[in-house]
């Protein structure tokens, strides 16, 4: 860094105003009290003619909406760009203002003193520079206030641990005093130094040249025009001397822009992004107070406010502070404040304080600490905007719909709405209305019971239960999905498409049905032909998986849309069945590859065979072509593969009925006989058993060969068998598991009072059947006969 | 910890930095205090312009909590990972605050009531029956009695009802002393108070009562956060251990880095690229690793003769820091293949570091 020469930097400050020339150019920072409060002085002595403000020149028709009394900030200008290339087609870039940001401050003393009200800088289609799809970005910018080397010193002389807080230190305290002109003449300098330590590139200075041509000509504007410009610090040494800025200028286009209320929340966060002073809801309490009492906060006082203020919100949420610790705080607070040489408390001191008094215990407490008492100091308010502002499209379409459905927009009291979905059409709208709704996290409806549609047929919920309530959360939340899309069906249709890219970036292993799942959540919102980008995704992404189980799950998924009545029901031009075709095809595809699979991997693979089997057995299967699945299983069987994959194979072509359970009981038999190769003698029934476990209830010569080789062996090798056992045991249903049950019990002469066994009571015969796997076959047998004689 | 008992307490170590502070400190001071907050603070921290070194690194805004924290009511309980400077924060304050960072009880198990509030000598007990002669002052009592700093190590080491004797002090900053005859208390004197340390997740130690608790103000002292300030300050204390020591050069940057990386690889589980790593259950500590290039330095001037290289580091990783639990020797092991050999592949340094292991 070039060490700012302090004479330079006074230079640049006493060349803000130039009455002579009818020119005050005011450094500001966004939503700066401080700044605020000296500029409406400013205003109130110079009484401009002109008053110029940094912010896009589209913006302009929004002045009058700005300032009309129904508007009540925070509100924001929100600009809605076209973008080559991305995924959404726009992004949404962001001019906040508050009610103590010296742009809105100003516009409302310019408007008092009759001057011209007028936006300077490039028009908003031309930001933001590096678009991030649907995030919002700031039109501020405030990145050199935060960083580089002249703050970092700065932070280094003052004790200040960030640009936030050094800010604080050498001007929010001073909010309410002093007169204008020392108090911009210290800004100017400060910001000057800010402009020699990171030196501006090529955008910026297009940005000045333009900004410089609006000064000149108000410059040039009647008799004797009285000028106040009012633009981020940084940009104050550029347009002191509006001439000598020659840069032409391209100023792009205006981009669709709207005025909408806006959040402190929303505020903080893009904060995150540096656009102004965090935690707004602080300083708007500090603006509030300097207005009432037209001087100084009362540091002290304030503090005490707060932390009380915070106390209290505790204590709603069941979270009592003793007293003590309060006046701990407080003492910490003003401690710290004149240990560091304030008029009090700030908002670190605050932060500081809390975090001292408050936690008793470690670090990572604290942290949980600090974030709630931030989140307090960061308020929740939203604004309001008039009602000839016109709402976002997404906005007005999101209302239109929900008022179409009969859902309330006008208050937030919570609603419960049950909805029969199979039953009645316009229940469907509506849950279909409610499902896109939460797609966008708009927090307008939660289902608090219904059917789970991804899990298959429900014959229990039959019915949706949603608990409903619009706010202005929901607003503001859909006015930062604006981007997104002028519909709520278009903008849900983008938002899951984001989704899915964050899957595919995030690349974790076996998410095909994660992103299967996006495809249901989109039919269910309704939103139809808009799935195409989606489904055509998808169906690529099931022709290059490698994964057996992933498209196993993905198979079922997509068969249980293709053959639903219900409200996953997919319209033609998606063609579900190409995409459970394609599934099915790719899986067959695979089975011949399934031999090579490292063996961690080998249950699963067979756990994909299994539900590739039963999606074929169930509804939706006879459109498959079967035989394929069955030969790729011959061949499987027939080429040298590990001996559970051989005894998947042979389980399921029995079921199939392609091959005789005497050569499955075969293979069992010889297997466990046999030698051991190092997967254990019982692997391949355990694939048998994992792939097919139904063939135990037919009680045929797989259960005979079973049988045989459980009579023969010792209490070890009974051992090495038993975790397959009770796996096969859990697949069956309460039927089979009965029929099994009765099975064993005729097998070994129990007599037939298990046999009649009412097989409602399974859950009770699938303990007695886990007892006899956990203590051993013949344990329970004997017991069993004991217990009987 | 190598080194301690061969060191003077800081208020005679940097006895001329205190003197000049106290010469040129306009601020005000709390009663009983010897330097103003901000003075204390910049004896900390340091402050250039008045030729006061920096003696903590890390987080000032935690300094300045502390100092202010010791002004009121409430006791300042420091607590974090071993090898933070908890006790060295501890000294420092004290010694600016007060004057004498020398009033110290060192918790431990065998730590009784007497020691934190004041025993007998008994042969004048039982010549004189209990008398102010008699009585043997701890240096809880002692501080209270001259209003000064007293430190109190390790606070969680000592058994659950010893802690809360501290409960009264604290509170009610009075000390009743019975056997004197009914009513007789010590009062303390303005400017007592505690800094106490502790290791709330050692083995060995006990949960403190809600009681104790709410009587102190909790500072967690974390590890330095940036890499170069460790560096910086390991090299600057093993200068200054190495002082008896002329002989031995500064150790070469590179192997410094190395160092550096490795302790601070193990410490958080997690290399500068991302890459997991299994944490050992030794203590990475910046102290362990002083301790760790010191004996390395030595071993490399007087065992080889040579200049000291990564592979000594490596050596005394091995002896000193992972001596204990056969598990850590593996988790080295698997630190060596994974990132420690692709790095010497381009690092002489770390080459040699992986010859070592
Ligand atoms: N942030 C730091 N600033 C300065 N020195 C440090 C820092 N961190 C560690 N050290 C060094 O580590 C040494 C160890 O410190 P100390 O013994 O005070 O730690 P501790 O936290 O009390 O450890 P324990 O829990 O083992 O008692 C210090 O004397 C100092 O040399
Ligand atoms: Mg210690």
């Amino acid at each position: 860094m070039q060490d700012p020469d302090r004479k330079d930097l006074g230079q640049a400050a006493e060349r803000l105003f130039s009455p002579g020339r009818g020119l005050w150019v005011v450094p500001v920072r966004h939503h700066s009290p401080a700044c605020a409060w000296a500029l409406e002085a400013l205003i109130r002595d110079v009484a401009p003619t002109h008053l110029l403000v940094e912010g896009p020149d589209d913006f302009d028709r929004h002045i009058d909406n700005i300032l009309d009394p129904g508007t009540r900030p925070p509100v924001a200008i929100v600009a809605l760009t076209e973008v080559e290339g991305a995924t959404t087609l726009r992004t949404a870039s962001h001019y906040p203002l508050t009610a103590h940001s010296p742009e809105y401050v100003a516009l409302r003393a310019g408007r008092t003193a009759g001057a011209r009200l007028r936006f300077i800088d490039l028009p908003s289609g031309t930001f933001p520079d590096s678009p991030t799809p649907a995030i919002a970005q700031p039109l501020q910018d405030d990145l050199p206030f935060t960083s580089g080397d002249y703050i970092d010193a700065l932070c280094q002389a003052t004790g200040c641990r960030d640009g936030h807080d050094l800010w604080d230190h050498l001007f929010e305290t001073r909010l309410g005093t002093g007169n204008w002109q020392e108090f911009f003449r210290d800004v100017g300098a400060y910001c000057a130094g800010l402009r020699q330590a990171t030196p501006p590139d090529a955008r910026t200075l297009r940005r000045e040249a333009h900004m410089a041509r609006h000064v000149r000509a108000a410059l040039g504007d009647g008799a004797a025009p009285r000028v106040v410009v009012v633009v981020g610090g940084y940009h104050a040494p550029a347009l002191c001397d509006p001439e000598s800025v020659t840069q032409d200028a391209a100023p792009g286009a205006p981009a669709t822009s709207y005025l909408v209320r806006y959040g402190f929340a929303a505020l903080d966060a893009l904060g995150g992004y540096a656009a102004g002073l965090p935690l707004p809801g602080y300083y708007d309490r500090l603006w509030t107070e300097v207005q009432a009492t037209g001087a100084a906060p009362a540091w002290g006082a304030t503090a005490l406010a707060l932390i009380s203020g915070h106390a209290e919100a505790l204590r709603k949420d069941g979270h009592l502070q003793p007293v003590p610790i309060l006046v701990e705080s407080l003492r910490l607070a003003e401690g710290l404040a004149r240990l560091r040489g304030r008029p009090g408390p700030m908002r670190q001191d605050l932060l500081d304080a809390a975090a001292s008094a408050m936690v008793k215990g470690e670090a990572s407490d604290r942290k949980l600490w600090t974030a709630d008492f931030a989140r307090y100091l960061r308020g929740d308010r939203l604004g309001q905007v008039c009602r000839n502002a016109g709402l976002p499209p997404l906005v007005a379409d999101a209302q239109s719909r929900a008022a179409a459905l009969r859902f309330a927009v006008t208050d937030s009291t919570p609603r419960e709405r049950r909805l029969e979905v199979r039953r009645k059409p316009a229940h469907r709208a509506a849950s279909a209305f409610l499902h896109a709704m939460a797609i966008l996290e708009t927090g307008f409806a939660r289902m608090t019971s219904g059917p789970d549609y991804m899990a298959g047929p429900d014959p229990v919920h039959l019915h949706e239960h949603w608990s409903v309530a619009w706010s202005a959360r929901v607003e503001a939340r859909l006015i930062e999905s604006a981007a997104l899309g002028d519909t709520l069906p278009s903008a849900c249709a983008a938002q899951l498409l984001l989704d899915y890219e964050t899957l595919e970036a995030e690349a974790r292993r076996g998410d095909l049905p994660l992103r299967c799942r996006l495809l249901l959540r989109g039919l269910l919102a309704g939103l139809g032909g808009e799935l195409m980008p989606l489904a055509r995704r998808l169906a690529q992404d099931i022709a290059l998986s490698r994964d057996p189980s992933a498209l196993a799950e993905t198979l079922r998924q997509l068969n249980l849309v293709a053959v639903t009545r219900g409200p996953l029901r997919a319209p033609a031009v998606l063609d579900i069945r190409a995409l459970v075709s394609a599934a099915f095809d790719r899986l067959v595809w695979l089975i011949d590859s399934l031999p090579g699979l490292p063996a961690d991997d080998l249950p699963s693979a067979i756990d994909a065979l299994r539900l590739v089997n039963a999606v074929l057995a169930g509804p939706g299967g006879e459109a498959l072509d079967a035989g394929r699945f069955a030969a790729a299983l011959d061949r499987l069987a027939a080429s040298r593969v590990p001996p559970a994959l051989l005894g998947a194979a042979l389980g399921l072509g029995a079921l199939a009925g392609r091959r005789t359970e005497a050569e499955v009981a075969a293979a069992v038999a010889g297997g466990l006989a046999g030698m051991d190769l190092g997967e254990g003698r019982s692997a391949l029934l355990a694939g048998v058993l994992r792939a097919a476990p139904a063939i135990l209830c037919r009680n045929g010569p797989v259960m005979d060969a079973v049988d045989a080789h459980l009579a023969r062996i010792d209490e070890p090798a009974f051992l090495e068998l038993l975790p397959e056992l009770r796996a096969a045991f859990s697949t069956l249903t309460a039927q089979e598991t009965a029929r099994l049950a009765t099975h064993v019990a005729t097998r070994h002469a129990l007599g037939p009072a298990e046999t009649t066994l009412d097989p409602a009571d399974a859950a009770a015969l699938r303990k007695v059947l886990d007892d006899l796997v956990t203590q051993g076959l013949g344990a329970w047998l004997a017991q069993a006969t004991g217990e009987r004689a | 910890m190598v080194g301690e008992v061969q060191k003077q307490p800081a208020e005679i170590r940097f006895a001329e930095e205190l003197a000049r502070l106290a010469a040129s400190d306009p601020g005000p001071r709390p009663p009983g205090w010897r330097l103003s907050p901000r003075a204390v603070r910049a004896f900390v921290t340091g402050d250039e312009a008045r030729g006061v070194t920096r003696k903590f690194w890390g987080d000032d805004a935690l300094v300045d909590r502390c100092i202010v924290s010791v002004m009121g009511l409430q006791g300042l309980l420091l607590v974090g990972e071993p090898g933070t400077a908890k006790s060295m924060l501890s000294e420092l304050l004290s010694a600016a605050i007060c004057g004498t960072s020398r009033l110290v009880v060192q918790g431990s198990a065998g730590v009784v009531e007497d020691h934190l509030r004041y025993g007998w000598n008994y042969a004048l007990l039982l010549a004189e029956g209990p008398s102010a002669r008699a009585m043997v002052a701890s240096p809880v009592l002692t501080a209270m009695r001259t209003g000064q700093i007293v430190r109190i190590e390790e606070l969680t080491r000592c058994p659950p009802e010893v802690q809360d004797s501290l409960i009264s002090i604290l509170s009610e900053r009075t000390l009743a002393v019975p056997e004197l005859g009914e009513g007789t208390e010590v009062r303390a004197a303005p400017g007592f108070n505690v800094i106490a340390t502790a290791n709330l997740r050692d083995r060995g130690t006990h949960e403190m009562s809600g009681a104790l608790k709410r009587r102190f103000n909790f500072e967690t002292v974390e590890s330095i956060r940036d890499p170069a300030f460790e560096r910086a300050l390991i090299a600057r204390q093993l200068a200054d251990r190495l002082a008896d020591h002329p002989a031995i050069p500064a150790p070469a940057p590179d192997v410094l880095d190395v160092l550096v990386t490795v302790f601070r690889d193990l410490r958080t589980g997690r290399t500068a690229e991302g890459e997991t790593v299994a944490q050992p259950s030794s203590i990475m500590s910046t102290a362990e690793a002083v301790n760790t290039v010191h004996a390395a330095s030595l071993a490399a001037a007087y065992l080889d003769g040579g200049p000291l290289t990564a592979r000594h580091v490596a050596g005394q990783l091995r002896g000193v820091v992972f001596k204990d639990d056969p598990e850590d020797g593996r988790k080295l092991r698997a630190y060596v293949d994974q990132v420690a050999r692709p790095r010497a592949r381009s690092s002489r340094a770390w080459a040699a570091f992986c010859d070592g292991t």
